[in-house]
């Protein structure tokens, strides 16, 4: 809901006055319910779910302490969205040169920035903001915790470390993670609220289908690719209109918002950036008709080929089989309905996975250009994401099973049901087993150009018009070094680049500063002796001294 | 705000969000938002515009 309210606030241009408006509104509404019924407040909140969520956000908050952002897609995008929303208190626009992505949505960001604005704009703090939002879209599965509550708590523990480190880590703010879990507590909703409501003449609650609505815009507000999730939550409320009709009105109304939103934020960025429509990864007609003109009948072949193989193999694949098969033996302790019931699942989940892989090959068709298509990139993260929301929702089914067998055999399945969540989690990439979240600190190249920053204190005597040239020592080095100039110096004058020949430094003076994370290289090392001779030492070279 | 520890201000935070979270958990509708918050929203925003 409060990302709802955020973007439309970033549309209308009025995000600092949305944030204090909803924390004002918020601690308003807590002190009156507080005073007024504070019996009934505490009886609603003490329960595992609320205790799960404290726990887990302690839990990240250690986890972030200190850390700062060192992933490769933060510098290009996400975290230079937040640091840019943060420093100008709007969604970017033309005036951002930095923000090359513009038809990114920007739903999760704002929720981003809503935390700094409150709690800290330092960068642990933005990674504890997107963990707090995932950790609250895991909070839905303890509506399925019913009985061995315990037991329950420790799986939901477990499960949430486990995809926390399953796709994107916690100190990265990209989206791979949080918009499957959006999804997956969207369509939870959706069957609980609206399918059950509707399905059952005996069930009770069911609150309002308008509640729907947020989740349905927030799902498109994340990322482009939310739609896949939007349209699944979409076909379950149209089926839902068959067993009720007399709630037509609000349902069409609710499966219309995801793409009214889409709609609105199509026409902002057409409206605040000169191309917002062609940018890379725009999903819009021209962009798939540009991306796809530049592709030849070969590539296209070796596209489709490469995902059908990609499709069926691969050690994520499997694992997540195994995870099913064993799901599926502990269905077979709790009779026909169980029973029955996994086999709709599966199903239903080979038909998620292979619709999903669809809309993966029509992005790498339409929407992803040049080597970057043919090389597949990012195909394995991408189908992480289809198999967190499968994840999600098997292990909804596990919790469920474990409520609903008998009370003999009661024990035998939660003690199977830890079991599983205890062997999923134990697998470990390299080796490793049990993976957490306080294993996360990775050593990326930042720490390398933040340490000659500061060795020459260049942020102090650099002004926002500075330009600089960093000499990385490789190419992938460079790309990386690029991005992260950007970000940390606030600028797009940056140029990164191997100096491996004389010629590769005749433009260097063009630059106020020079930045050499090469230091071994004789080119920089005989340049800098011929002309700057008094800063042969210093790895920060001003050109302007 | 500024005063405050960093621990003060996440619990002010989820504090802010209890009030939410009670706020729809007792309203099954949540028509106040689009009827009088949004409006609320792009009026504060014309009042900003002119003001400054």
């Amino acid at each position: 809901m409060q990302i709802t309210v955020l973007f439309c606030a970033g549309l209308l241009n009025c995000l600092k006055a949305a944030v204090l408006l909803l924390f004002c509104m918020g601690i308003i509404l807590a002190v009156f319910y507080l005073y007024t019924d504070l019996k009934n407040v505490i009886r609603t909140y003490r329960n595992a779910g609320y205790a799960f969520l404290i726990l887990a956000f302690f839990l990240v908050l250690l986890a972030c302490k200190g850390n700062v952002f060192t992933g490769y897609d933060n510098f290009s995008h996400w975290a230079l969205a937040a640091k840019t929303m943060i420093f100008n208190n709007r969604y970017p626009s033309f005036q951002d040169t930095l923000i090359t992505f513009q038809e990114y949505p920007l739903g999760s960001v704002s929720y981003v920035y809503y935390f700094a604005k409150i709690v800290s704009d330092s960068e642990a703090a933005q990674m504890a903001a997107q963990a707090f939002l995932m950790l609250s879209f895991v909070l839905p599965v303890f509506k399925y915790v019913r009985q061995n509550i315990a037991a329950g708590f420790v799986c939901v523990l477990l499960f949430a470390n486990y995809i926390f480190c399953y796709n994107i880590l916690i100190t990265d703010l990209l989206v791979d993670t949080l918009l499957p879990l959006q999804g997956a507590a969207m369509l939870l909703f959706i069957i609980s609220e609206c399918i059950r409501s509707a399905d059952s003449k005996n069930f009770r609650g069911g609150v309002c289908g308008y509640y729907a609505i947020p989740f349905l815009c927030t799902a498109v507000q994340i990322k482009n690719s939310g739609i896949y999730f939007a349209l699944l939550a979409c076909i379950l409320l149209g089926i839902s209109i068959k067993w009720d009709k007399s709630k037509k009105k609000e349902r069409i109304l609710t499966i219309v918002s995801p793409f009214l939103s889409l709609w609105l934020w199509h026409a902002h960025c057409s409206y605040v950036f000169a191309d917002g429509s062609v940018t890379k990864h725009a999903m819009t007609a021209q962009n798939y008709r540009n991306v796809f003109s530049q592709k030849e009948e070969n590539d296209i072949i070796s596209i489709l080929s490469g995902i059908v193989r990609f499709s069926f193999t691969g050690k994520e694949l499997y694992y997540l089989c195994f995870f099913m098969v064993m799901g599926g033996a502990l269905a077979c302790f709790a009779g026909a309905a169980m029973q029955k019931k996994y086999l709709k699942f599966l199903l239903a989940s080979a038909g998620i996975y292979f619709a999903y892989m669809v809309g993966v090959t029509f992005m790498y068709l339409f929407s992803m250009p040049g080597e970057e298509a043919l090389n597949l990139s990012g195909i394995d993260r991408y189908r992480k994401t289809i198999f967190i929301l499968l994840y999600y929702l098997l292990f909804v089914f596990l919790l469920e099973l474990m409520s609903a067998v008998e009370n003999k055999k009661k024990s035998r399945i939660c003690m199977a049901g830890i079991y599983l969540a205890v062997v999923v989690v134990w697998r470990g990439e390299g080796g490793k087993v049990f993976p957490t979240i306080f294993d996360q600190i990775v050593e990326g190249p930042r720490r390398l150009l933040e340490e000659v920053i500061e060795e020459s204190e260049l942020l102090s005597c650099s002004s926002p018009q500075s330009s600089y040239l960093i000499c990385a020592s490789e190419d992938r080095e460079a790309g990386y070094m690029w991005y992260l100039g950007r970000f940390l110096f606030g600028t797009d004058k940056v140029s990164a680049r191997v100096i491996s020949e004389k010629s590769g430094l005749e433009d260097a003076e063009n630059y106020e500063y020079i930045l050499i994370l090469d230091q071994e290289n004789e080119f920089i090392g005989q340049w800098v002796r011929d002309n700057y001779p008094e800063q042969k030492d210093s790895p920060v070279i001003s050109t302007v001294k | 705000m500024n005063m405050m520890s960093t621990a003060g201000r996440v619990l002010l935070f989820f504090i802010s969000n209890l009030g939410m979270w009670e706020y729809f958990r007792r309203k099954s509708k949540m028509n106040i938002f689009f009827c009088r918050l949004l409006p609320l929203a792009c009026r504060l925003r014309c009042f900003f515009v002119q003001v400054c």
